[in-house]
């Protein structure tokens, strides 16, 4: 088999696993008044630490490059209450001119 | 009436849906296009985006196979970076119903755009939009990867920007869940936490270790 089917395969079943362990470990969970408020945190902290990952490194390096002109293309977009697909072409045109550029 | 009321709330979910689906497909095509230059070919590309069904992670270990490392550390950084669905699969959770086979495979369909549109203020998620969502993206992810490998096989995803695409969908629906201070605070506390851990962790494990700062929402 080869490497690229070995990282299908594998990377796949696990994070299958990944995704049904707490829907099945949980069954019908409702969760406490703290639990809600790790719970409503989750989604902007890893949404946050993704979006800085993705932007702002290259490898185990930081990289200051056309990636963050497209992210500041696109807080102008959010702050003139653009929709999201507006915010994602704009970001893309943004990094995509500005690498032309430079 | 009751008809009306059930297609204005089919219509409001439509309109969330469209356009999450249509920047997915992109970031599907950028996969795709990532994938050839990888050694990927359609069944792989496929499969994977079936099974894995996470475009960082898709991305992330293609990248690594790409720059000539191993199996091993491609699925790795993979793993770690799919490793967010285990908190995200909590949250989730509180939306699926019925048996546990039927609940872990209504889990295969969760993704992070989908995951954090049907978000709900409490932290739970609209079931309805979660599952519809999450079934649309699957079908367009498929897609847009399928058309990325065999359309876009010598196309640079870089020159063309599409490296960009999922920070921007990122971006856009963090954007919408800062509102409160605390929200916004945990947020700038888990970028720090991420970025320090860069240059001396391998890939996925910033952002693992950021997911912990979740649990400043322990304090009252």
């Amino acid at each position: 088999m080869s490497a690229v089917w070995w990282v299908v395969v594998v990377l796949g079943v696990i994070t299958v696993v990944i995704k049904a362990a707490g829907p099945v470990a949980l069954g019908n969970w409702t969760p406490s008044d703290k639990a809600k408020r790790v719970l409503a945190l989750v989604s902007p902290v890893v949404l946050s630490a993704l979006i800085a990952v993705q932007v702002f490194t290259s490898g185990q390096h930081f990289q200051l490059d056309e990636r963050a002109a497209g992210l500041g293309a696109a807080l102008v977009a959010l702050l003139l209450k653009a929709p999201l697909l507006v915010v994602v072409l704009v970001a893309v045109a943004a990094t995509a001119v500005t690498r032309a550029l430079v | 009436m009751a008809d009306a009321n059930y297609t204005s709330a089919r219509t409001i979910r439509l309109q969330a849906i469209a356009p999450v689906a249509t920047a997915a497909f992109l970031f599907g095509i950028s996969f795709g296009a990532v994938a050839t230059t990888a050694g990927f070919g359609i069944e792989s590309a496929l499969v994977m985006s079936a099974t894995t069904f996470g475009g960082a992670a898709q991305v992330g270990s293609a990248a690594v196979l790409a720059a000539g490392g191993g199996a091993l550390s491609a699925i790795l950084a993979g793993v770690l970076l799919n490793l967010r669905y285990l908190p995200m699969g909590v949250t989730a959770s509180t939306a699926y119903r019925g048996p546990w086979y039927s609940r872990a495979a209504q889990a295969q369909l969760l993704g992070d755009e989908t995951w954090a549109l049907s978000r709900t203020p409490d932290g739970g998620h609209d079931a309805r939009l979660l599952l519809q969502a999450g079934a649309t993206v699957f079908v367009v992810w498929l897609a847009g990867t399928a058309i990325g490998v065999v359309a876009f096989k010598d196309v640079s995803v870089e020159a063309w920007g599409l490296d960009m695409v999922s920070p921007a969908i990122f971006f856009a629906l963090l954007w919408n869940q800062l509102d409160s201070p605390r929200t916004r605070v945990a947020a700038l506390t888990a970028v720090a936490v991420a970025l320090v851990l860069v240059p001396f962790t391998p890939a996925g494990v910033p952002i693992a270790v950021a997911s912990l700062v979740c649990l400043m929402g322990l304090v009252k």
